[in-house]
């Protein structure tokens, strides 16, 4: 092996014996993938034409004179299926193809990593079938008509909850058992080694363009990075190019209605350390078992966490805070408001936590990673505001 | 050929898992595998599953543990416990009371090259697996690790389902023989399977079809013993 397994004590492959070998493919299929000139040449095209990429580094003055600072947004919301999910999912779909699997399952919770990966199996002939919690199916309803008219099955899981742990769960039951012929096509930074890494890779696009446009624009690197954090992959994607300069990186949690376990997904922020989904990380549990949690964002609604945040919360390279589920509301409508762009409500959590943060940000130079758009929230969004 | 029955603690309720467990006792079990529920089984399928979040909602942590003790009580051979690695990793200071009366550790998701550095911090056996996916090097890393049985997965996915192996898994099979006992488990549900498996391997776990008997009653999982352990 050739990876590290590990971001100091986070990480590792806590799944059952019979993926071993699968993972081992992975990683050394990823690494040849790397190599192979003609398939990164392949993808960078692909990544400028089809997706959009390099996405707008832009400064909204309107939201900049409310919050008293001067703020760009990283543009994802303009990315090929409206999220930073179509880096990783065109990524590893040509990596599926690399390896000769032919077959792709997903998870997904918001919908938005479903819909890019249905939409890449659709670009390149892959079969696509995607798990997704019955809450989610419901209040994301738009993102399974769209996978639907892609031509991915997607299959609604009731168990333990009905959101996206739910689904990562029946996703690593149908790997276990389809191992020869399928890849899992994970969505975040989340997962058994070497997972995180891949993703987190897939994801550095963001923050290696951010880092060259905001020196074209300020001369300089920003002082402040603002991103959401649910599994953390919008968020390491941006924080990664930064990771050794002198810029303040905040990565923004989901407090939802409260901070008791049960009515929040803060798992950096309140939760201990454990293992789910193949990782030690951080971890909202009780009595050893996984805690139920809520978001009103479908994305940031999970449990767990990528492990090399915990790593980054625990050498205190990034700061991890939350804000409620109100206070991402007031991010959504003052963004649409004043600069006619309707977010995400994950992205929208950013957003939040900065204007809740006025006099800490005052002047200051900030990025707020706009990881996705808000159209699929618009349900959720009438149903708060009857 | 040792037959090894799986139950989950306190499934259905407290009274009768107790129960099962003496009547392993009685017809001669030769080991206990005790599950302690928790709430993402991702190895487990819908039975197992089923039966553990039933037993969450009615008991915590704590009582499936406090079981473990009552079952050592009254079942005389080797006893172990089946989890997953999140109770053993936040619990491990309390996992310690618990070495004296264990003879092993089984964690569905910790494969063989985590399992050793978990060894050492739980300072106790734990179970290597091997599966029909596993290269030679896979197992040969789990025998240099194994002071008990190697638990060979008989299939690839979920417990539950039915017994059958392939050619290539019978290979792997014979190949850990040469080194370690060998225990088979998943799919394994009577006394015809146990005897195909007696052909190749050391011993079998039966778990999915145990979790069936016990619920639909203590004289039907009786019956069931008995005619496995004959």
């Amino acid at each position: 092996m050739k990876l590290k397994r590990y971001f100091g004590e986070f990480g590792g492959q806590f799944v059952p014996e019979t993926l071993i070998p699968a993972l081992d493919e992975l990683e050394e299929g990823y690494i040849a993938f790397k190599k192979d000139k003609k398939a990164q040449k392949q993808l960078n095209d692909m990544l400028k034409t089809y997706v959009g990429r390099p996405t707008p580094l832009y400064f909204a003055k309107n939201f900049s004179d409310y919050v008293g600072a001067k703020v760009y947004l990283k543009r994802e919301d303009l990315a090929h299926t409206g999220a930073h999910k179509i880096n990783n999912t065109l990524a590893q779909g040509f990596l599926a193809k690399f390896m000769g699997k032919n077959r792709i399952i997903a998870e997904t919770g918001a919908g938005q990593h479903g819909v890019a990966t249905a939409t890449v199996c659709a670009l390149l002939g892959l079969e696509c079938v995607v798990y997704m919690g019955k809450t989610d199916v419901e209040r994301q309803s738009i993102n399974v008509d769209k996978m639907k008219i892609l031509g991915a099955s997607v299959i609604s899981v009731e168990k333990s909850g009905g959101t996206l742990k739910s689904a990562i769960n029946e996703a690593l039951r149908d790997w276990v058992t389809n191992v020869k012929t399928t890849h899992y096509l994970l969505g975040s930074v989340v997962g058994p080694h070497p997972f995180p890494t891949i993703v987190g890779d897939f994801q550095s696009i963001i923050g290696k363009e951010a880092k060259r446009q905001i020196k074209q624009y300020e001369n300089r690197l920003c002082d402040v990075i603002v991103a959401c954090v649910g599994g953390g992959s919008n968020a390491y994607g941006i924080f990664s190019a930064f990771l050794k300069d002198n810029v303040e990186l905040y990565g923004i949690e989901a407090g939802g209605r409260s901070v008791n376990l049960g009515d929040h997904s803060a798992t950096l922020s309140l939760g201990t350390k454990g293992i789910l989904h193949g990782a030690l990380s951080y971890l909202l549990q009780k009595n050893a078992n996984v805690a139920s949690v809520h978001s009103i964002s479908a994305g940031l609604d999970y449990p767990g966490v990528g492990p090399m945040h915990s790593y980054l919360k625990d050498t205190k390279r990034v700061i991890y805070d939350y804000v409620f589920d109100n206070q991402a509301l007031e991010g959504f409508f003052a963004l649409s408001k004043l600069e006619g762009i309707i977010p995400a409500l994950e992205s929208s959590h950013a957003l939040g936590y900065v204007l809740a943060n006025k006099e800490k940000f005052k002047n200051k130079i900030i990025i707020i990673n706009l990881s996705g758009r808000g159209d699929k929230d618009l349900d959720i969004i009438k149903a708060v505001q009857q | 050929m040792n037959v090894g029955i799986y139950l989950v603690s306190n499934y259905p309720k407290k009274s009768m898992f107790l129960e099962a467990v003496e009547i392993c006792n009685n017809l001669d079990v030769d080991f206990l595998e005790i599950g302690i529920p928790f709430s993402d089984p991702i190895a487990d399928g819908e039975i197992l599953e089923k039966a553990a979040f039933e037993c969450l909602s009615k008991y915590d942590t704590q009582d499936f543990f406090e079981s473990l003790f009552e079952a050592k009580k009254l079942f005389k051979k080797r006893l172990y416990m089946m989890t997953y690695a999140n109770i053993a990793y936040s619990l491990k200071d309390e996992l310690k009371n618990y070495n004296k009366i264990l003879n092993g550790i089984i964690l569905a998701d910790l494969p063989v090259r985590e399992a050793i550095n978990f060894e050492k911090q739980l300072d106790c056996n734990i179970i290597k697996f091997a599966t029909p996916e596993s290269r030679k090097k896979d197992l040969d890393l789990a025998f240099k690790n194994t002071k008990d049985f190697i638990y060979f997965i008989s299939k690839r996915g979920i417990t539950g389902g039915s017994f059958s192996l392939e050619s290539q898994t019978i290979e792997k099979i014979n190949y850990c023989r040469k080194q370690a006992k060998v225990y088979l488990g998943f799919g394994i549900r009577n006394a015809n399977d146990i005897k195909e498996a007696s052909k190749i391997a050391d011993g079998v776990i039966i778990g999915t079809q145990a979790a069936i008997e016990i619920q639909k009653g203590i004289s039907d999982f009786e019956k069931f013993i008995k005619s496995i352990t004959k």
